[in-house]
């Protein structure tokens, strides 16, 4: 009967653990709050005035030391198809092959390749950020916003930045500058701890 | 619409099609509608990656300009009888529906098996069909005007429907294609008719097809639009059985009809 009790320990002891990883458990690893977090982006219409937009869904994860930010790593992906612009038929035609060509591309993604503290609450973060399927390097200033201890603990970060948007293929509008080619993203994030 | 654009996706197409069809007949047409499409992109969208590039990073609309291009080079050369005229169209229906398998290559490595195989299967037979049809319709009308309207109405139509649902870049470069064969029809004012062989109409079928395929898979051009769009160039077909057959008005009313449907649901 003893040893129907100790069936379960002898198993424990012989199942493999799942493999785990630093970045995965560590005190400084996070992963965002898709719905306390925001993407926006604005950018000039008819050469008059700024129209804002912006997408309702991102994930990803962060992985930030303030006392080793070089060993950090940023991942954030956003749904092309979330994009939200108060227009179903302008969203469909920014999904389409004109602009995002998200149903070949359906993400924008942006990977860190280098994190550099710049002091304070401060970093540059330098990494590839891909849209409707083309790369190109990216560097951002990314400030902290806030954090607190409800739920586990909860930490903000923000950027703002401008792409070109002719870089990614996408030069619908420009002539006669309808629609600007600097587009300025806000990425405003809510991390929390994953599981 | 930008009118600057409209200049830079018809204006070198239409002075290519007068070119090139004006100074050498109607077998420069399947080139020239392939290097009037190749100056529109040009002009919209800059230099397309070689296709040497796309094979490690694809991108469907840049293979359906070097799909297209190949068709027009295999159309060209059907109609200069390099190949055999029956091997012509079924060379230009493979080089189509190889086409589709690039355009449609980076969308099926996404998707498991069950949906690559029906959906790309599927549009590369719609392909074929088109192609076959339009050259067997070319084959029966040679002699005739209705060849090169119908490929004109069906070519204007899908330019239209494209734009409408969602692409404005397919619907222009579509219309170049369209464009190029309406200058191409303006040269009956002095070199007289525009016969379209065999080659020509598996062309305009390719790029019929190929454009429809694009628009549903990487755009959102629907099944019912694009099918009624199909039907403008299969429905002529059986009432212009024979050379020389006198039923050309009404298989110009049997194009429009679906086309101006095809429009119509694309509105909506």
């Amino acid at each position: 009967m003893k040893a129907l009790f100790l069936l379960p320990v002898l198993l424990a002891l012989i199942t493999p653990l799942p493999e785990t990883t630093a970045a995965a458990t560590g005190d400084h690893d996070w992963i965002i709050d898709t719905s306390h977090s925001s993407v926006m982006f604005k950018i000039k219409h008819a050469n008059v005035s700024y129209f804002y937009a912006g997408f309702e869904q991102i994930t990803g994860s962060v992985s930030l030391d303030p006392a080793a930010p070089q060993d950090g790593a940023v991942e954030i992906t956003i749904p092309v198809d979330s994009i939200h612009t108060r227009d179903e038929k302008r969203d469909r035609h920014l999904e389409g092959p004109d602009f995002f060509n998200g149903k070949e591309n359906p993400d924008l993604t942006f990977k860190s390749t280098a994190i550099a503290g710049k002091g304070g609450d401060r970093y540059e973060v330098t990494g590839d950020l891909e849209i409707a399927g083309v790369v190109q390097p990216l560097t951002m200033m990314v400030a902290k916003t806030g954090e607190n201890d409800s739920r586990g603990g909860r930490l903000g970060y923000e950027t703002t930045f401008e792409i070109e948007r002719s870089k990614f293929g996408m030069n619908y509008g420009l002539a006669k500058n309808m629609l600007g080619d600097v587009v300025t993203i806000v990425i405003s994030l809510e991390l929390v701890k994953p599981g | 619409m930008d009118y600057v654009v409209l200049v830079k996706g018809l204006l070198p197409p239409v002075l290519i099609g007068l070119s090139l069809v004006g100074a050498g007949g109607n077998r420069m047409l399947p080139l020239a509608i392939a290097l009037g499409r190749g100056a529109a992109f040009l002009l919209l969208k800059g230099w397309p990656a070689l296709p040497h590039e796309l094979w490690s990073r694809p991108n469907g609309t840049q293979w359906l300009l070097w799909s297209l291009l190949g068709v027009g080079l295999v159309g060209s050369l059907a109609h200069w009888r390099c190949l055999p005229v029956r091997l012509g169209s079924v060379a230009v229906a493979l080089t189509a529906a190889f086409g589709v398998w690039l355009i449609l290559g980076k969308l099926g490595s996404r998707e498991d098996l069950q949906w690559a195989l029906p959906h790309i299967g599927t549009s590369g037979a719609a392909v074929i069909l088109l192609v076959l049809a339009g050259a067997r319709l070319a084959a029966r009308t040679e002699s005739s005007s209705l060849m090169p309207v119908v490929g004109l109405v069906v070519l204007s139509a899908d330019a239209a429907i494209l734009t409408l649902s969602g692409s404005a870049l397919y619907g222009q470069l579509c219309g170049s294609c369209a464009a190029v064969l309406g200058a191409a029809i303006a040269t009956v004012l002095w070199r007289g008719p525009l016969r379209v062989e065999e080659a020509d109409g598996a062309v305009f079928g390719a790029v019929h097809g190929v454009f429809l395929v694009a628009g549903v898979h990487l755009s959102y051009l629907t099944w019912p639009a694009a099918s009624l769009a199909a039907v403008a160039l299969l429905a002529p077909l059986p009432i212009v059985k024979k050379r020389g057959s006198p039923r050309m008005l009404a298989a110009l009313v049997l194009t429009i009809l679906p086309a101006g449907g095809a429009i119509a649901l694309s509105l909506r």
